[in-house]
């Protein structure tokens, strides 16, 4: 089904009303404050969002139209790491440009937050001072990577490993980690689908993958990119109102919680309709497959038979109780089963001593 | 044949029945079903339940699975090579690869397995033949004819030394021992699209060409017992036959550990002297009521070894024994 969703704030930010119709300056959008329309910005991109260490919020970097010159800005929004909804709202009065010159703002190795500076210097990634989203000076001055590093792949999704010296990055349908003292691909990992949308560091060892999956929806993969291994794939819960226009994910590093923002369309008020939605990394099951049995049925002995407990991306329903009863003389001979690793539930059935027509009935208890 | 287990109700669908890729994948005791949507990889499990887990991109191609070895799963991309399988996303994992000598058209449907040297080796599948080639120079060093009667489509890992050849149009299974070279079992099952060996719970499965997936075991169900043989022979009073029979599949097959209860039934006025050869069939004999026993069929409950033989001793009866009747021995299998 999805991960353990544990919350939704929803609107996970506010935007300004407008001011007064005599106010001057409002020389752009004015559909935006036309009646049924009543705020004065509305979010053109989401660009970073990560969890920071240092405040326990997550933060949001983002740009809105506006009606006032020169019709765009930045905002820097922390959110709340229990309710997903908007603590703070910071307005980037100065440096807009260099707002615009830093992307791809995410969390990374030694607790610290990192940026992709596309000028001045180019493809590079930097170290952020996380309350005001951009680089100082001395961090502009000393670039952790530059695209030569890592022989010019791109560094829009890094996952980055100080301590190691290791960069994830994203190629295609490959999840490269390379060592950016040398430029040795040290793994490489196939991702299930070609949309990765967003990554977000756990450790120096995992981070998680957000993709759009060509079936429809978001779905989620844990990876460890030092051992190239996968370790979760799942499905993010569909929205229930209307479709994304973009998200991104972070990962709360404190409460091992996994967070995804979805950019919406405003409401027709013009409201923010964005929300933010709160995962625990647990994988839940709706799947539950007929009982099979893999050893023959006969009379005084005891058959085997197997079903599954999966999500709907095929997530291993591990550890999930399953129920099963009999209709007939034959017994299962437990009740209740707990499903293995894989998503398996064994359960040994006995036919008694004739030949017979039996039903097992399974569910899975919640 | 093998014994049939169970047919699914759900049948799954494919897009391209020649694009079907089928393997058993441990990790989740279910298979790795690709061609269910064109580019797209399914996990199936027995029942029929499918469920869409990613896309199938081998570099820009579709990909070729080679079968399992020591349960782990290896597929092919476009490059010649093969990878093992991210036990949770299936992708290839691309720093696991091995045969990197083998073309892509060799590395389809066959298995890597060591010899018993422990060398890793490759066997492809080519007519009634496995081809064993070096994985790593890629040259041909051995062709093994198996004696399979069909064409074998795919060569599967079952356990040790032992693979699984299927012909899937023909249905035709062969459990071969590549170490003895000998054929262990020469049996059956419905034609098939596709089918895979399930390395855990010992079972085959196959999507009939209707698309329904069937489980079989990996021993033949029984169909019918050879004439019962006698030693010494003799059917003297007072004196003991060992009764021997096998019991066989529909290919003529052995049926291996497979309960036997011996019925000893006497029958009235069949006119038949008693020192001549019991009848043998699985059906007691018609003409004449019957009464009970007067020989004595010592053990009563048997298991059939590993050539589907089984064997049980038959007491005769001694002076009492009323002229006129006959015994009729018959062996049935408990189901």
């Amino acid at each position: 089904m999805s991960l353990l969703l544990l919350t939704t704030g929803s609107p996970a930010i506010s935007y300004d009303g407008c001011p007064d119709p005599s106010t001057p300056g409002q020389l752009f959008f004015s559909s935006f404050c036309t009646i049924p329309r009543t705020f004065q910005e509305s979010m053109s991109s989401a660009e970073g969002f990560f969890y920071d260490p240092g405040t326990d919020t997550y933060n949001l970097v983002a740009r809105l139209n506006q009606i006032f010159w020169p019709s765009w800005k930045y905002n820097y929004y922390s959110i709340s790491a229990t309710t997903g909804l908007q603590v703070q709202k910071l307005r980037i009065e100065g440096g807009a440009i260099d707002f615009s010159w830093t992307g791809n703002r995410r969390a990374g190795g030694f607790k610290k937050v990192y940026a992709q500076r596309i000028f001045n210097p180019i493809n590079a990634i930097v170290e952020i001072t996380p309350t005001i989203g951009l680089p100082t000076a001395s961090q502009l001055a000393n670039p952790i990577i530059t695209d030569a590093d890592v022989g010019g792949r791109s560094l829009g999704q890094a996952v980055i490993n100080r301590d190691q010296k290791i960069v994830g990055l994203v190629e295609s349908f490959d999840f490269v980690t390379i060592d950016y003292t040398s430029n040795t691909v040290l793994k490489r990992l196939r991702l299930p689908e070609n949309g990765v949308v967003d990554t977000a560091y756990e450790d120096d060892q995992r981070c998680w993958i957000l993709m759009t999956d060509t079936s429809g929806g978001l779905i989620v993969v844990k990876i460890n990119y030092i051992l190239g291994r996968v370790e979760l794939m799942s499905r993010l819960q569909d929205s229930d109102s209307g479709p994304d226009i973009s998200a991104s994910i972070a990962f709360d590093t404190r409460r091992k919680n996994v967070a995804v923002f979805r950019r919406r369309n405003d409401n027709s008020d013009g409201s923010p309709a964005h929300i933010v939605e709160i995962y625990k990394p647990i994988a839940l099951a709706n799947i539950l497959t007929e009982p099979v049995p893999v050893t023959a049925v006969l009379p005084n002995k005891q058959a085997t038979f197997v079903a599954h407990v999966a999500g709907d991306k095929g997530e291993a329903g591990s550890g999930v109780k399953v129920t099963a009863s009999t209709a007939g003389v034959g017994k299962i001979k437990k009740g209740t089963s707990t499903s293995r690793g894989g998503g398996s539930v064994v359960l040994p059935y006995d036919a008694g001593n004739k030949n017979l027509t039996d039903t097992i009935t399974l569910e899975i208890n919640c | 044949m093998l014994e049939l287990l169970y047919t699914s109700t759900k049948s799954v669908s494919t897009a391209a029945a020649g694009a079907l890729d089928f393997v058993y994948m441990p990790s989740h005791d279910a298979f790795y079903h690709l061609g269910v949507v064109a580019g797209r990889l399914n996990r199936t499990y027995r029942d029929g339940t499918t469920i869409d887990i990613g896309e199938v991109v081998g570099f820009g191609q579709t990909a070729i699975i080679a079968h399992t070895r020591y349960g782990a799963t290896w597929t092919v991309s476009g490059l010649s090579s093969a990878f093992e399988l991210d036990q949770i996303t299936w992708q290839p994992d691309l720093t696991k690869p091995i045969g990197p000598g083998l073309s892509t058209t060799l590395l389809d449907e066959g298995l890597f397995l060591p010899n018993q040297a422990g060398t890793e080796k490759y066997y492809h599948p080519t007519g009634a033949n496995l081809e064993v080639y070096n994985p790593t120079s890629g040259a041909l060093e051995e062709t093994i004819n198996t004696g399979f009667p069909g064409s074998i489509d795919s060569a599967q890992f079952k356990q040790d030394q032992v693979v699984v050849l299927f012909d899937y149009s023909t249905g035709d299974v062969m459990f071969y021992d590549l170490i003895e070279r000998s054929a262990l079992l020469t049996t059956s099952i419905e034609p098939c699209i596709v089918a895979a060996f399930d390395t855990t719970y010992q079972t085959v499965c196959s999507v009939r060409t209707d698309f329904k997936l069937q489980t079989y075991s990996d021993k033949a169900a029984p169909f019918e017992f050879t004439a019962l043989a006698f030693t010494p022979g003799n059917f003297d009073r007072w004196s003991t036959e060992v009764v021997r029979t096998q019991l066989r599949g529909s290919d003529g097959e052995p049926v291996v550990d497979m309960d036997v209860q011996w019925c000893l039934e006497t029958i009235i006025n069949a006119n038949v002297p008693i020192n001549t050869n019991p009848v043998n069939t699985l059906h007691v004999n018609a003409g004449g009521s019957s009464a009970p026993a007067q020989g004595v069929l010592i053990p009563e409950f048997t298991k059939t070894d590993s050539q589907g033989f089984t064997e049980t001793t038959y007491c005769l009866p001694g002076p009492a024994f009323t002229p006129g009747l006959v015994e009729v021995i018959s062996p049935k299998v408990r189901r």
